[in-house]
């Protein structure tokens, strides 16, 4: 277990085994490669904080909630973005803007391959899926 | 930057595997074919923004409560 300050949440104890590892980071992050998922006990959100830059968290919903998502499959992408393929998790960074409830970006989930625990955020076809889709 | 004259049928290459092929060339516009290896991600710029935008917005504070508020159930751990 590490403690980690200066996160959105205050101080927090985090438990550094479980570290997702991030080789290319997310777009327009390309800096912070550690992360851990600190999920919400009777929450649909968790959040995914990195350890590299304190204060940057982004919220995520398991993808597994959506039928049919992502296309190409989640064991594909992996692959193709040179992840092992084995077990692959696949997280949905969302937003709520103001007045616009929950909105998900389907065009760029982020592929874990659950063995490695690494890690890539990989970018949909634009015609299919929507950065800011109504959750 | 650095900026290169290229004909139809060169190219140009990237370290660490990237090819980037002029195929054709028309009027106001140029086609490109690009390889590159497995986990190298290869995006037009407006999608590369649009989802480094999208990022940015989710990880930013001003919305950070409201997305709080939003009760459902517990992702699965990875």
């Amino acid at each position: 277990m590490i403690r980690l300050p200066g996160t959105r949440f205050g101080e927090i104890e985090i438990d550094d085994a479980k570290t997702i590892v991030v080789p290319r980071g997310l777009l327009g992050f390309p800096d912070a490669h550690r992360y851990v998922l600190l999920p919400r006990p009777g929450k649909r959100v968790a959040w995914l904080q990195s350890l590299d830059v304190p204060e940057l968290a982004f919220p995520v919903v398991d993808g597994a909630d959506f039928p049919n998502y992502p296309q190409p499959p989640a064991r594909e992408l992996a692959r193709e973005a040179g992840l092992g393929a084995n077990e692959v998790a696949v997280l949905v960074v969302v937003m709520a803007p103001k007045g616009q409830g929950l909105l998900g970006n389907m065009l760029a989930p982020l592929i874990v391959d659950i063995e490695s625990r690494s890690c890539a955020q990989v970018v949909l076809d634009p015609r299919l899926y929507s950065a800011k889709a109504p959750m | 930057m650095l900026i290169l004259q290229r004909r139809v049928g060169q190219r140009i290459v990237v370290s660490g595997g990237v090819e980037i092929t002029v195929t054709a060339v028309t009027k106001g516009g140029v086609r490109l074919a690009v390889s590159a290896p497995r986990g190298v991600a290869v995006l037009r710029g407006e999608v590369h923004d649009e989802v480094a935008q999208a990022n940015a917005r989710a990880a930013s504070s001003d919305h950070a409560e409201l997305v709080l508020e939003v009760a459902g159930t517990t992702p699965r751990t990875p």
